[in-house]
């Protein structure tokens, strides 16, 4: 008889750290190719599908364009991440941005006070602070009281999507919109102009920059490092005397914002209205996103255009193969699950013992 | 209507809704008192709720249905149970995993029953004899169909089971503390796998009471945050069976106001407002049984804590 035994690794080289990553990938690959198999799908045929986003110019400019939400998103849960606040409240925190930038689109259209050249920055900042509040609320109850914040923010999720829709069918419903279940357009001075020669809008240099100030908050502030401490040890926080209170609310009211933005950035690059479930769950894949890209910012980038292009090719695989959407959710979870296990063989070594 | 003809109506409603929340709560019970947080809740409800709608459909049989969706939740959580217990990985994260995994399973495999809108008959309510006269608590509690008497039923046996069995004492002791456990000869491995997977095959039933019971046509995002619910629900009840009944009751009522206020043709407050009670009452529910004093002494001490044997 054989003995597996796992003793802890002092150390991993980068290249057997990258081959147990790159392993992980393959096999959610494998085991979502069974799953094909086993529900009648070529596996072969889907993949193709599932990947033409990345081989066709077209489809390849709308994964970039799908990615903008969810760089947004990832990379503001990457920061509460570090400081171990879990939030999953970015699907809630895109419908609060979505629902604030409505309001103020309609309250401009009505009263015509701000420029339309000012319109969009001061927009910007708006859905960010209140975007902010919403998200202080979980970070101040798990400050406070205690409260577990995947819970309060999915919670709050249900909440913002409800309204939203509610906002959308009942008093922002566009009167000239034929019964239609959608709020007035947005002006064009509320939507964000083409990258020229692409399809491309500019909300995309948001989320860029967005992951700049991220990296450097985390790498080269005072209160990066605060955040990691927090992160690492809550006691060890407590006795540098670093507030808990501050570092969870700060990280949550950048997260919120950022995914607040995210919200403005459907409606003002993509959609141009408000529209009922305008998510199509972007604040999900963004924590797959961060979590994958191993919270880092730089690399969020490149993660997000990778899943955008994994939400063209599961609509691709719907329009072509007749297959759900949800199938890039199972790819998703797969590639989450394994990149999590994987981390184990990274921390221990294996010994097999007669 | 009269007030009783209401309140029946709206105890119905209560205990359809309770009901749903209570297996799933007292599965996720079973876990955590193991030390396993799992937040796949919501995905294996989904996975089960799909997998008794496809059984019954094929079988017509309500009973293969339950063991087919209490397979399907114990399937998930044994992918949980595998990667934080053997591979000690993160389990909020493992837990997010298994909801979209779940979520993500039932939503491409029920595609072709949402679009065809196939429909099944909702299995028939037995009446308790003499119990079910009983003014509005007789028509709610005692004329429900047989997978509701089984979460009555479960209530009394995992409470039976957590205090009276040694099985029980061995299973709180290595949710309490694990190495000391491990130090008295229990298997702490294996009791945390037990309790994780029957507490997903009891989530997985949930999503079968769903669909037999009283959504007999499959749509997408049928448990609509009943998972989540439960997870915050095992708080609420601090861990114990006995009070997850109160508290899955409760839930269930402020989950029927919707419906009740509608069928009254109340009209002063848009009911959207209460279809967001719910959430709203959770996390106010989570605020005060969370603080400190509610909650030190009742939670598991080594919840989502992974346990590595000393070598």
């Amino acid at each position: 008889m054989y003995k597996i035994q796992f003793f802890p690794r002092e150390k991993i080289s980068a290249i057997k750290s990258f081959a147990i990553s790159l392993a992980s990938i393959l096999l959610a690959f494998l085991v979502s190719g069974i799953i094909f198999v086993l529900t009648d799908v070529d596996p072969i045929l889907a993949y193709y599908n599932l990947f033409r986003s990345f081989t066709n110019l077209s489809l390849l400019s709308e994964s970039v364009v799908r990615a903008i939400p969810i760089m947004l998103v990832a990379l503001g849960l990457a920061l509460a991440y570090k400081a171990n606040f879990i939030s999953v409240g970015g699907e809630g925190q895109i419908y609060f941005g979505g629902i604030i930038a409505t309001s103020l689109v309609l309250w401009n259209i009505q009263n015509n006070i701000v420029p339309e050249p000012l319109f969009m920055p001061i927009t910007l900042i708006v859905v960010f602070l209140c975007s902010s509040i919403w998200g202080i609320i979980p970070a101040l109850l798990k400050a406070k009281f205690e409260v577990n914040e995947v819970l309060t923010t999915l919670m709050m999720n249900y909440i913002a999507q409800i309204i939203s829709n509610y906002l959308v069918i009942g008093p922002w419903k566009d009167p000239k919109g034929y019964g239609f279940p959608h709020s007035p357009a947005f002006p064009q001075y509320a939507r964000f102009p083409l990258i020229p020669n692409t399809t491309i809008n500019s909300s995309i240099y948001i989320g860029l920059f967005a992951a700049l100030i991220i990296y450097f908050i985390l790498s080269k502030t005072k209160f990066g490092f605060e955040v990691k401490v927090v992160g690492d040890s809550y006691p060890t926080a407590k006795y540098a005397g670093i507030s808990y209170t501050k570092v969870v609310c700060t990280v949550m009211a950048i997260s919120a914002g950022l995914s607040g933005l995210a919200g403005l950035s459907i409606l003002g690059g993509v959609i141009g209205r408000l529209r009922p479930d305008f998510s199509p769950g972007y604040g999900y894949t963004g924590i797959i996103v961060a979590w994958l890209c191993n919270l880092n910012p730089i690399i969020i980038i490149f993660g997000s255009i990778f899943f955008g292009g994994l939400l063209v090719g599961g609509e691709v695989l719907q329009s072509s193969m007749g297959l759900s959407v949800g199938v890039t959710d199972v790819f998703q979870a797969l590639m989450l699950i394994f990149t999590l296990s994987g981390e184990f063989f990274k921390r221990y070594r294996i010994v097999w013992r007669r | 209507m009269d007030p009783i003809t209401i309140l029946t109506t709206m105890f119905i409603l209560m205990v359809q809704e309770g009901s749903i929340l209570l297996l799933a709560t007292l599965g996720e019970i079973l876990t955590e008192r193991s030390g396993i947080l799992n937040l796949g809740v919501e995905g294996m409800m989904c996975f089960g709720a799909l997998s008794s709608f496809i059984a019954y459909y094929v079988t017509g049989n309500w009973v293969i249905a339950v063991l087919a969706a209490a397979l399907a939740g114990a399937s998930l959580s044994f992918i949980h149970a595998f990667v934080s217990i053997t591979l000690k990985a993160n389990q909020t994260v493992s837990g997010l995993a298994i909801t979209i995994l779940g979520l993500g399973l039932s939503s491409s495999l029920g595609r072709p029953l949402a679009i065809s809108r196939v429909r099944i008959e909702p299995i028939e309510s037995i009446k308790v004899p003499i119990l079910s006269d009983i003014p509005i608590i007789g028509p709610s509690f005692f004329n429900q169909n047989p997978i509701v008497y089984l979460s009555y039923f479960m209530v009394i046996l995992l409470w039976f089971i957590l205090y009276k069995t040694s099985f029980g004492l061995n299973l709180r002791s290595v949710g309490e503390n694990p190495s000391m456990a491990d130090s008295l000869g229990i298997n702490v491995f294996l009791t945390r796998y037990v309790a994780t997977t029957l507490g997903g095959a009891l989530c997985g039933v949930s999503g079968a009471l769903l669909i037999l019971g009283y959504y007999p046509s499959w749509y997408d995002g049928i448990t609509a945050g009943r998972g989540w619910i439960a997870v915050a629900l095992v708080i609420f009840s601090s861990w114990n069976p006995l009070y997850a009944f109160f508290g899955a009751y409760f839930f269930g009522l402020v989950g029927t106001l919707n419906a009740t206020f509608q069928s009254i043709g109340f009209r002063i407050i848009p009911t959207d407002f209460f279809r967001t009670l719910p959430y709203l009452l959770t996390i106010f529910v989570l605020v005060i049984f969370s603080s400190t004093r509610f909650r030190r002494r009742k939670m598991p001490a080594s919840l989502g804590k992974p346990y590595t044997r000393e070598l």
